[in-house]
């Protein structure tokens, strides 16, 4: 099992569309994938668990992953906040 | 004061209009047929939820309703997001996508079966709260860029809990149901067959729907455009679908469901005397063969090709496998499941799958804008601009053809010039040449035809028949590219006439390249199933009709009474009449002549 901070990028923070660009993403990996936040632990592949973290842009949250193929999802996943969701500013 | 009056009045009208007996109402015939039954009004929409616990036998139902209509919903999606996608509409699309993920979502199946299992609810309570669970944490987070999305999370609760309940309320309607709608979907259509619906009358709808098409394999007699008869039909009225007669009669007085009552037992009769022929040899009277086999849309409908005894078939339509897959993407391994069914349910006999033809009418309504769509992007031409699609085919059918070997012919339609067909020829070799690599058995005999539909096609007959395995006319295309006549078009119809000799000296160049090359000529258009018809075309020197399998008896029963002499004396007759009403005549002397062999056939029948 591997961790890893990120922080979120954009300014829209994770609204439906990067939730849904980072399940897409984390579903294509075998991995378990969980998000923690304020103490919460939620399931990365669940877009509504995702919604519920309400995370702005600012907000610092901990991937973890865990599985056979955990190094290249993480580092797909973290690319993912790093470049902001592929989007400009909103 | 003066406002309620004239209410007070229109609703006591409009009362008096709803119970008022024997209404007709025109509409048009999309399925023949006369049923009288039980109207049920089918709406969408309404969700009302039923809180109670359930039976905890029914619990594990519960679940399955909820992958059901977690699948259908995702069928429509994914039709709609590539939609979006040809639009290039990436608004639309992000919706959708976010949509598709929350339909999907794992802890929200886990969260649905919890509640179902621990509180015994339906499948409709448990989708509620479980969507509940999630709305109100997000509004807890009172977060602004969250709460306006959370309309796509009410979204697709209320389509999932739609879904279900449509489902359940199909399933009680009871089997005298005439279900009267707006519109009707495709998988609608399944689930009304499925639960032994009667009829069905839709005040919209197009006769060529996808909709209808089902119907009309399934033997659901639909009338379609009736447009004021939800207006004047409730739920529960009595009411009678005419489908000859082109209209519906909602609470007929005593008299009319009196004289409808023996037309239905006069049917129900016929029906059952053409059962004796089932089973007997599709042969004149002097023991010529005419082969009838079957068309084939949907899983469903092969358990009629053994019912009907239809020999092998002539027609496998692989279009209906669009409507699970969303416009112009499709799943091998679906075809594959498609094929084998097919195969499996059919004996020994040959199975003729046909190349997706979509275009037009069909299927792709929502993206087609061009000027001339009968004229434009369709069949082979849109297999040949997207190779994936025109492979993805040739696989699955390769591979099942591999499990049955010397059963298969593929046919490809909507071929207007030979380069066409060789380029389909080549992509059938390599595909054959790819599997035998990697080890996949290979059925070489695979026969590869056209379907003759142009007009230059059959004018060139004799330079394709070289390169071909067989043809098969599709008489309704056929028809309407050689008379340059809309078939969908009502204010033409009288003019759509497939046996005009125009129509018939193509099908019978056709007939004589067949002959001097050895090559089967079969006929699989909408023509066939008309007994009338069925017999010029024998006649013309045709032995293989296709047709939906539930009209094989009818045509084996016309066949079975005619000796080839007075079939062929009949296409002459109608080859050479220059107008309609010739045409007519002619029809109605030989109908004369049938009923007396029909009359002495079921006197005989009876005696046995």
């Amino acid at each position: 099992m591997i961790k890893k901070k990120v922080t979120v990028q954009n300014a829209a923070g994770i609204h439906a569309r990067p939730a849904s660009l980072i399940v897409k993403e984390a579903t294509r990996f075998e991995s378990e994938f969980h998000v923690h936040m304020y103490g919460y632990r939620i399931n990365g592949k669940s877009i509504l668990g995702l919604l519920t973290l309400a995370a702005e842009q600012g907000s610092e949250l901990e991937l973890e992953m865990d599985g056979p193929d955990e190094e290249v999802a993480m580092e797909r996943i973290a690319s993912l906040f790093n470049n902001g969701f592929r989007m400009t500013e909103e | 004061m003066i406002n309620t009056n004239k209410k007070h009045t229109q609703v006591s009208m409009q009362e008096e209009n709803a119970h008022k007996p024997n209404i007709r109402r025109n509409g048009i015939t999309a399925v023949t047929g006369l049923v009288m039954g039980i109207a049920r009004i089918y709406t969408r929409g309404n969700i009302n939820i039923n809180p109670d616990p359930v039976d905890e036998a029914r619990l594990p139902d519960e679940k399955k309703k909820f992958q059901q209509a977690r699948k259908t919903v995702g069928m429509t999606m994914e039709r709609l997001s590539d939609f979006a996608d040809s639009r290039n509409d990436s608004d639309t699309r992000d919706i959708m996508n976010a949509q598709y993920e929350i339909l999907n979502d794992p802890e929200l199946e886990t969260m649905v079966y919890q509640l179902i299992d621990q509180k015994s609810v339906r499948t409709e309570k448990a989708i509620y709260d479980a969507f509940q669970h999630y709305i109100d944490l997000i509004k807890s987070a009172d977060k602004s860029f969250l709460v306006s999305r959370l309309s796509d999370l009410r979204d697709m609760r209320d389509r999932l809990i739609h879904n279900v309940q449509q489902l359940a309320v199909i399933a009680s309607f009871g089997k005298d149901a005439v279900m009267v709608s707006e519109d009707v979907s495709p998988i609608e259509v399944i689930t009304f067959a499925r639960n032994g619906v009667k009829g069905i009358i839709c005040t919209a709808g197009g006769l060529t729907s996808h909709a209808s098409i089902i119907a009309n394999a399934m033997g659901i007699p639909m009338i379609i455009g009736a447009k004021s008869v939800l207006r004047t039909v409730q739920d529960g009225d009595t009411i009678i679908l005419d489908g000859y007669g082109q209209n519906v009669i909602v609470r007929p007085d005593d008299e009319t469901s009196s004289s409808y009552t023996r037309v239905i037992k006069r049917q129900k009769e016929e029906d059952k005397f053409l059962r004796h022929v089932i089973e007997k040899p599709p042969e004149t009277l002097c023991g010529t063969r005419i082969e009838l086999q079957a068309n084939i849309d949907f899983e469903d409908e092969v358990l009629n090709i053994n019912k009907y005894r239809a020999e092998g078939i002539g027609l496998l339509r692989t279009d209906t496998l669009l409507m699970n897959a969303g416009p112009l993407t499709m799943d091998r391994s679906r075809q594959e499941e498609f094929c084998q069914t097919a195969y499996s349910g059919s004996g020994s006999g040959m199975v003729t799958v046909r190349l997706l033809d979509v275009g037009g009418d069909k299927l792709l309504n929502i993206k087609s804008k061009e000027a001339n769509p009968f004229l434009g992007w369709r069949g082979v031409r849109i297999l040949l601009d997207r190779r994936e699609l025109l492979q993805s085919q040739l696989e699955a059918i390769c591979r099942v053809a591999g499990r049955y070997p010397g059963r298969t012919r593929i046919l490809v339609p909507m071929i207007s010039n030979l380069d066409e067909f060789l380029e389909v020829k080549k992509e059938l070799a390599d595909m054959q040449g790819t599997l035998d690599k990697r080890g996949v058995p290979v059925d070489r005999k695979v026969k590869l035809g056209i379907m003759v539909e142009v007009p230059s096609v059959a004018l060139q007959i004799r330079q394709f028949a070289p390169h071909v395995d067989f043809f098969s006319i599709g008489t309704n295309d056929l028809t309407q590219y050689t008379l340059a006549v809309d078939r969908g078009n009502n204010l033409i119809a009288s003019l759509y006439q497939p046996l005009h000799p125009a129509v018939l000296t193509f099908i019978s160049m056709t007939v004589q390249a067949g002959e001097e090359f050895d090559i089967p000529v079969a006929v699989c258009g909408e023509l066939a199933s008309d007994p009338f018809a069925a017999l010029v075309l024998a006649g013309l020197g045709i032995r293989e009709l296709s047709m939906t399998p539930r009209l094989i008896p009818k045509v084996k029963q016309a066949v079975r009474l005619h000796d080839l002499e007075e079939i062929k004396a009949i296409s002459k007759k109608v080859m050479s009449c220059n107008t309609r009403s010739e045409r007519e005549t002619i029809r109605a002397e030989w109908r004369e002549a049938y009923e007396l062999k029909l009359k002495e056939e079921r006197s005989k029948i009876i005696a046995l």
